[in-house]
């Protein structure tokens, strides 16, 4: 780009998404990440910036049900998408099973990666309810299935998301807990 | 029932996983403008240009700021103090030297984040280079004596030279241990807020509220009074976001440049330049034994890199100072090579981890060469005395730690022959090693009030990094008033409540939490006193009936007095770890681990175990992944993200095992904890170094132990 052409300022456009169940529209440039898009402008701060690069998981969030990296996904890609953060994965005050037994677990200790790993652990429990194999997965012949998530299949589901306090084990315990009562 | 000591689940719990919780860069601030930070792509020389004009011109564009039209800072003070804790004493934007790699050379601030970092990008400099220095083994050869800082530099018990002369088994051996960055989840961010009348807040990063204030004043000439500095909740520090980085400066000063909010978040590749890290070390080691295998001597030395501008100290010698009885004498010294980087600084475990890796590893080739156990050779060498100081240990479980570890590890069942133990076509190798901790003592204020409804307030300048200080904090108070503890609330990390100490040292427990304990104990005591002959009344009825709608107390505790005690206060370890090493590839994977730990009286056995297995993967990393890479023609690290530097995931991480061993230690602290998260973090390289070693009979004594050293 020239000098000439940064001189102007970059055209916003409207996106229209479903936020944790109430329709949102925003204006953002298009390089807007979803990421900064969720925090800068919904103000939606529970999803986390760690390494904007795809590598860590803190900013994994639900569109229409699957699990993204909302920093590697720009904001207007997801026009009329279905978006779950954080924020939205308690009902009337209630906790999502995998809420509750990230606290009864110890699932983490400074939180910062948390919401990821959450977001991240129910996505990965529907996909294993779905049948959907892992590396871990020792026979692919079959549909895997919930009675299948062995600890080696939970770390190997969960290594998308970095948690530096090294909470991980608990995270396993918390995640087969939640996928037991699921 | 007590809560101390019982396995309470986290009171910020339900916050964090709500996402309810507002780390530093996540409180809403109208108004605020985003800082974008442009480095130096040299490491050594001097700008002779810096052309900013289509940056300044970029839209969204407030201000570009470099050495020219930066407002001067005050110079960090000498000597370097916990108390205003400079992370690096030279500060960038003040003149056109560059000394290091990703300097700052410009901050770009403008409405967005994405205008400042794109107007970043359109920022021109020349530069007249000169060749860097980078740390190397040529280079250590040019190793000088650093000024004190921490500790004496050196020290010396006895004859260690004539010592080691007079043993039968002689080992000396150089170690060596990686550059390191504490890569915490959340990367540094600062908000800076000034107000008409000239007063400051800082949202910020930080483990060391009271001390990032005391230095923002000193830096900026802005009276201390006038600074607020609130860091409430903390995603990770590790000892990295215990000192004030340039960029918290910067912001500090854009703000009042602009006269609004700035607010400025690193990113990932920005903190392995503007944040400090763990320097790599070069550890000579030279052990004497008699012929039991009973030290006679032991030297260490250790070189480690610093920049040009300051003489930062990785005390990695420290571990043989006291860990180990040697009945000649004991010497260690450390040395540092100038060279162009920033300045390294603490990062879990500083010192002890390094020189455990070389100390403990030296005692398991002591061990092979005298044809004794592990285990057996560190029992012979337990000592009830702190060989540097002759003082008696307070509470020395050093012999729990080894015994019960090596019970639970199933340590009797291994044959200590390399390669004698298999599972199918992999090695199997078990070792052990054996850890010391250094105590902190720090002053900490902190006030206990009572409510009308009966409920209680506890606050202090203290910090949760994570580490469960919410939580352990509301046990202790609960108890000292006789409360349940749902019914304490918990306000800490914010100059505004009494002033506590940094959170590193793993001290927060023994010393803020100890003044926790006595303003409770006060409010109490001040409460029993009103209600005279009618001890059993509820708080709520007493307040009531004595007109009050409050009670406070405070407490000032300082034991720093007590470091120059009758007894050396000390944490201990023992860990235990088996791995599986790939014969044809030299691929090391972990079957188990296990630690047994003396940190004194452990107030959260829930919130302790995750500080253990915790510190026990940060061990991990260490071992057997972690390293930033120095390019050595440019002086760069070069894998500044989570993809070139690994650490570990969920995936590398076996079953772990944690014992708790220790007991109220009351030298240590009224509470009778000692320090618990940094102790974890020791003596895990060692203890894989030593299992990687019986698995192959290869001796690895350089970090990370990658598969290229295997094969």
């Amino acid at each position: 780009m020239t000098d000439a052409n940064c001189e102007t300022r970059i055209e916003r456009v409207p996106v229209n998404l479903t936020v944790n169940d109430q329709s949102r529209t925003i204006m953002v440039e298009p390089r807007r990440t979803l990421l900064d898009a969720l925090r800068e402008d919904l103000g939606l701060t529970g999803t986390k910036k760690s390494c904007d690069r795809g590598e860590c998981g803190a900013c994994t969030v639900h569109i229409d049900g699957r699990r993204v990296l909302s920093c590697m996904t720009l904001a207007g890609m997801e026009e009329g998408k279905r978006i779950t953060t954080i924020e939205g994965l308690a009902q009337n005050g209630e906790l999502h099973p995998v809420q509750a037994a990230f606290i009864e677990h110890d699932g983490f200790q400074c939180g910062f990666c948390t919401s990821g790993q959450i977001m991240s652990a129910v996505a990965m429990i529907e996909e294993a309810k779905a049948g959907w194999p892992s590396a871990a997965t020792t026979d692919v012949s079959n549909p895997v299935t919930l009675a299948d998530l062995s600890k080696a299949e939970i770390r190997e589901r969960m290594s998308g998301n970095l948690c530096r306090c090294a909470c991980y084990p608990n995270i396993v315990d918390a995640v087969a807990e939640a996928a037991r009562r699921s | 029932m007590n809560a101390v000591g019982q396995p309470i689940s986290r009171a910020d719990g339900r916050l964090k996983v709500t996402g309810g919780a507002r780390y530093t860069a996540d409180i809403p601030m109208a108004g605020a403008a985003y800082a974008a930070i442009v480095h130096s792509t040299i490491a050594n020389g001097r700008t002779l240009s810096i052309d900013t004009h289509a940056a300044e011109n970029a839209p969204g564009v407030l201000a570009v700021l470099t050495h020219r039209n930066l407002p001067r800072l005050n110079p960090p003070p000498k000597p370097w103090s916990h108390l205003h804790p400079h992370g690096q004493g030279y500060l960038p934007l003040q003149d056109d030297k560059i000394h290091y790699a990703g300097q700052p050379v410009a901050l770009v601030i403008a409405e967005t984040l994405d205008e400042a970092a794109y107007a970043g990008t359109l920022i021109k400099v020349e530069y007249a280079a000169e060749p860097p220095v980078v740390f190397s083994r040529e280079s250590a050869k040019e190793a000088v004596d650093p000024p004190q800082f921490l500790w004496p530099a050196a020290s010396s018990v006895g004859d260690a030279e004539a010592g080691i002369a007079q043993g039968a088994f002689r080992i000396e051996e150089t170690y060596a241990t990686a550059d390191r960055h504490h890569n915490q989840m959340e990367p540094h961010a600062t908000t800076a807020v000034w107000d008409e009348d000239g007063s400051l807040t800082l949202y910020e990063t930080t483990q060391h509220i009271f001390g990032a204030r005391e230095l923002v004043s000193i830096v900026l000439g802005t009276p201390i009074e006038k600074i607020n500095v609130v860091s409430q909740f903390l995603g990770g520090g590790f000892g990295g976001k215990a000192y004030v980085w340039p960029h918290t400066l910067f912001a500090t000063l854009a703000a009042k440049v602009l006269n609004r909010p700035v607010r400025v978040q690193l990113t990932r590749a920005q903190m392995y330049s503007m944040a400090g890290h763990q320097p790599a070390t070069i550890q000579r080691i030279t052990l004497g034994a008699d012929k039991d295998a009973k030290l006679t001597g032991i030297r260490h030395e250790s070189i480690s890199p610093t920049p040009v501008f300051d003489s930062y100290i990785e005390y990695a010698a420290l571990a043989s100072r006291s860990l180990w009885a040697a009945s000649g004498g004991i010497a260690t010294s450390h040395k540092v090579v100038h060279v162009n980087r920033n300045t390294p600084t603490a990062m879990r475990s500083p010192h002890e981890a390094l020189g455990h890796f070389a100390l403990e590893s030296a005692m398991d080739e002591l061990a092979y060469r005298a044809g004794i156990d592990p285990v057996a050779l560190r029992l012979r060498n337990d000592t009830e005395t702190d060989p540097l100081s002759g003082r008696p240990f307070s509470t020395r479980a050093m012999r729990k730690c080894l015994l019960e570890g090596a019970a639970r590890f199933g340590w009797e069942k291994r044959t200590p022959e390399p390669r004698s133990m298999r599972d199918g076509r992999h090695l199997i190798g078990q070792g052990m090693a054996a850890a010391i901790y250094t105590h902190w003592r720090w002053p900490a204020k902190a006030r206990v009030t009572l409510n009308s409804d009966g409920s209680a307030l506890v606050e202090t300048g203290t910090h949760d990094l994570g580490t469960g200080t919410y939580t352990v904090l509301r046990q202790v108070a609960a108890d000292a008033l006789g409360l349940p503890p749902e019914l304490v609330t918990v306000r800490l990390g914010d100059t505004r409540l009494p002033p506590s100490h940094a959170s590193i040292g793993s001290a927060t427990m023994a010393n803020a939490g100890a003044s926790v304990m006595l303003a409770a104990n006060a409010a109490r005591d001040e409460a029993m006193a009103l209600a005279g002959s009618n001890p059993n009344i509820g708080y709520a009825e007493l307040l009531a009936q004595s007109g009050l709608s409050t009670l406070s107390a405070e407490a000032d505790y300082d034991p720093v007095p007590e470091s120059d005690g009758a007894k050396a206060v000390f944490s201990f370890a023992a860990v235990f770890a088996e791995v599986k090493v790939d014969p044809e590839f030299g691929l090391v994977r972990l079957n188990r681990l296990v630690g047994a730990y003396d940190a004194g009286r452990i107030v959260n056995p829930k919130t302790a175990r995750s500080q253990a297995i915790g510190g026990i993967i940060w061990g991990v990393g260490q071992a057997l992944l972690e390293q930033s890479e120095m390019d050595p023609r440019t002086a760069r690290f070069v894998n500044r993200n989570y993809s070139g530097y690994l650490v570990p995931t969920n995936a590398d991480v076996p079953d772990l095992d944690v014992l708790f061993v220790g007991e109220f230690d009351a030298e240590a602290s009224p509470l009778g904890a000692k320090g618990l998260g940094e102790l974890t973090a020791v003596s895990v390289a060692p203890a894989i170094a030593n299992a990687v070693y019986h698995a192959t009979g290869k001796r690895a004594r350089e970090l990370p132990i990658t598969v290229e050293k295997l094969i």
